[in-house]
């Protein structure tokens, strides 16, 4: 007897050659159904669903060739095998067996262990198809659902990843992600201080493993950027994350930017990621940014270096990023894309307002029909005036409720920490707790900043603004503010915040004072530092943010007032 | 002329059982009314009939191991084919003698 | 893309042939950790590598942390210019001998 009883259709018009086989048929332990004709196999195919069909050739109204095509036609993809009962023995009534589904031949004086042992085979295969259906559909559901939790998480991940100002109208981009995930990541933010950082990421591999890491490093971004830390700060802690949580061997390829729209200029961080353009409005000239640094989460934080690039940009000037994807891109013939073919375009480019769309098209044009085998990130920014990308956007929704109104704090930073530490942050969000100065924070970041980089460098570390009138003095400035960073012994800045509440609103008097010389500031009022004669104090943006500048002592003392009104804020 | 093959037979009893006698009834009743239509579709050199019908036979007297008579059906079936229905070997009267013999030696069997 | 090694000394050549990529993980995992405790120094030997991918860099990357991480001494030898092209790119200077 066998382990689990099959359905066997008999279809023979032979009444007692249909007796045989049911009882040979039974005698195995399976049950039976029987036929008479073609047309009732069909229907007994279909109310009975038989495992295994035993089906006459030769019978009346329908013939058992025509009901084997019938049946298998809406069997589809089950396995229904059927096997012709004949004593047929010329090969082209065989073939036509064969061609109309029969899969295999039974002939006439019927062997019981012949039929057996068919049987069993037919069963065995039968229960493998069965199997491999289940199996497949299993795989297919867990696929479906895995795709489908995949975009769940892609509406996650895109909400994580894509809350920045990439839509902003000096920004041009294309992501193409290989996977539903990208592995490539790019982001822009807003600063307090209304300077823009941007950051393009590519991390080893594709999809999900990807993807992971870019959700703490989108966190990391978007959270300091707003609470106005640096971007060295930043990079450090996405590069102690990401090296604390991805395994060896994983990695991300980053550019990170620093657009500042007032100074006209960009600090550039890069590791990994291959050269990026710096095109020049006016000559049309391209200057290349290259990598300096190995990619983030390779280093242990004690190894990290945050050493940046500085350029000046003027009006117009564009910086393009990309991700490997677009030089490494394939044609049909397996040739890649490359560099030299990325500088064709910028060599024939007659339209600066084109070229991103040149590049696109070019690239996509080389890739063809191939497709693509890996993430492409394409990224443009544009230097434009500030007022081209409109006012940092500050939550005002917590209302005019008074906050802390009367109070005095002093800050000072020593000698390391004053050269490490940026304090910027701390301070923003003491200040932040008044309301009215809360939705003042981006021009209060601005102000603190600049009063603390004029304290530290030209206070503490003595060093002369005239170098920053052009660009080589530009890079001078900078050499020499690192040699005198090492060289710096003791020092100090010293912030006193004063706040007073006034019938209007309130008084901000802030006081900022470092151990360096000072500078000879006697007989000229505020409006009159100009650019000429202290350039790069930033004195006029200043001036611009506060009621009232003042120096003191032998210039190594400044003191800034900035009132708000009630009133004002409401408007 | 051995009627039937008595080792297949024997086995074909084991196998039947007690319905036994319901397959050798089922055979005869069957025989009958198809030897008649041959006959007749043969007088009538009918050709494509007499295969249909001299082809059930063949299997179906092969099946009750009655292998000499499957041989004489077969013959008429091959000729009916080629559709030189004159030709057979053997004269009907011959068919329907083997189809007696074969007859009597089931039915003693019962 | 094949592996091929051998070891002279405490000193472990792996030499890989065609393009160096995701591929290859398994086989050139297994060069460097099927090999005795003997071995110190290691040399990756690029002279038929035509290229490189980032899944070769983390691939590099783990063979430095079986070596001993920061005081390991592994030496990237006869990079074809495509090959040293991406190792500095990354600054893969920083943490390996690149010949």
């Amino acid at each position: 007897m066998v382990d689990v009883p099959l359905n066997i259709l008999i279809a023979d018009d032979n009444k007692s050659d249909r007796l045989i086989l049911a009882a040979i048929v039974k005698k195995m332990g399976h049950k039976v159904c029987v036929a008479e004709d073609g047309v009732q196999a069909v229907a007994q195919y279909h109310s009975e669903k038989p495992d295994i069909i035993l089906l006459d050739v030769m019978m009346p109204n329908m013939n058992g060739q025509e009901a084997a095509l019938k049946i298998k036609s809406s069997a589809g993809e089950d396995m229904v095998p059927i096997i012709f009962l004949t004593s047929l023995q010329d090969a082209t009534d065989l073939a036509k067996c064969l061609d109309s589904g029969g899969d295999d031949f039974l002939t006439k004086p019927y062997n019981k262990i012949i039929l057996q042992a068919k049987i069993n085979a037919f069963s065995r295969m039968s229960k493998m198809h069965y199997t491999l259906q289940q199996q497949r559909d299993l795989i297919s559901d867990h696929n479906e659902h895995m795709v489908h939790e995949q975009e769940v998480a892609k509406a996650v991940y895109d909400n994580v990843t894509h809350a920045g100002c990439l839509n902003l109208p000096n920004i041009k981009h294309m992501l193409s992600p290989f996977s539903v995930f990208n592995g490539d990541v790019l982001l822009a933010a807003r600063k307090p201080s209304g300077s823009m950082h941007i950051l393009l990421g590519d991390f080893t591999g594709h999809g999900l493993p990807a993807a992971i890491g870019a959700m703490p490093l989108a966190e990391i971004f978007y959270g300091m950027t707003a609470k106005g830390f640096l971007m060295d700060d930043i990079l450090r802690e996405i590069n102690s994350k990401l090296k604390k949580i991805l395994p060896i061997g994983y990695f991300c390829c980053v550019c990170m930017v620093n657009l500042s729209f007032r100074k006209q200029q960009i600090e550039v961080w890069m590791g990994g990621l291959p050269d990026f353009y710096l095109l020049r409005h006016d000559t049309g000239q391209v200057e290349k940014l290259a990598s300096t640094h190995l990619p983030l989460g390779v280093l242990s934080s004690q190894g990290f270096d945050s050493k940046t690039q500085r350029f000046s940009l003027r009006r117009n000037d564009r910086l393009f990023m990309w991700s490997d994807g677009i030089i490494e891109s394939r044609n049909d013939q397996g040739d890649l894309f490359g560099e030299t073919r990325l500088m064709d375009i910028f060599n024939g480019n007659q339209d600066q307002d084109h070229l991103f769309d040149d590049i696109v098209n070019t690239v996509n044009g080389f890739t063809g029909e191939s497709g693509k085998d890996d993430d492409t990130t394409l990224l443009e920014v544009k230097m434009v005036p500030e007022a081209d990308v409109g006012e940092v956007d500050i939550d005002m929704s917590r209302g005019m409720i008074t906050g802390p109104t009367d109070w005095n704090m002093r800050y000072t930073l020593r000698g390391d920490t004053l050269k490490t530490f940026n304090p910027l942050p701390v301070m923003l969000g003491i200040l932040s707790d008044v309301p009215a100065l809360h939705g003042l924070s981006g021009q209060l970041y601005t102000l603190m900043a600049e009063l603390f980089s004029n304290a530290f460098e030209h206070g503490v570390l003595g060093l002369s603004s005239d170098l920053k009138k052009d660009a080589k003095g530009f890079a001078e400035y900078y050499a020499q503010r690192e040699l005198a960073m090492k060289s710096m012994g003791d020092g100090q800045v010293m912030f006193e915040f004063d706040h007073q509440p006034t019938k209007a609103g309130g008084l901000l008097t802030l006081t900022v004072t470092d151990s360096g010389d000072g500078f000879d500031y006697v007989g000229k009022q505020a409006n009159q530092f100009s650019e000429a004669g202290y350039s790069g104090r930033g004195i006029p943006l200043i001036v611009s943010i506060c009621d009232s500048l003042e120096y003191l002592g032998q210039g190594n003392i400044v003191k800034v007032t900035l009132s708000w009104s009630a009133k004002g804020l409401e408007e | 002329m051995a009627r039937l093959n008595m080792s297949q037979i024997d086995e074909l009893k084991d196998l039947m059982e007690e319905a036994f006698a319901d397959l050798v009834e089922t055979y005869i009743s069957d025989c009958e009314e198809k030897i008649t239509r041959l006959r007749d579709a043969i007088e009538a050199s009918d050709a494509p009939l007499s295969a249909e019908i001299s082809h059930s036979l063949k299997g179906s007297s092969a099946n009750i191991c009655a292998e000499d008579l499957s041989e004489l059906f077969k013959a008429i079936e091959d000729q009916a084919r080629q559709d030189t229905l004159s030709q057979i070997p053997q004269p009907f009267s011959d068919v329907q003698d083997e189809y007696q013999r074969v007859k009597g030696a089931l039915q003693n069997l019962l | 893309m094949s592996i091929a090694t051998s070891v002279n000394g405490n000193e472990l050549t792996v030499q890989v042939e065609g393009r160096f990529d995701f591929s290859a993980h398994q086989e050139f995992r297994d060069a460097y950790e099927k090999t005795d405790d003997g071995v110190k120094n290691y040399v990756i030997d690029m002279s038929r590598a035509t290229y490189l991918d980032s899944s070769a860099l983390g691939m590099l990357l783990l063979l430095r942390d079986h070596a001993g991480g920061d005081s390991a001494n592994v030496r990237i030898t006869k990079c074809n210019q495509d090959v040293k092209k991406i190792l500095t790119i990354s600054n893969f200077e920083q943490l390996f001998t690149i010949e």
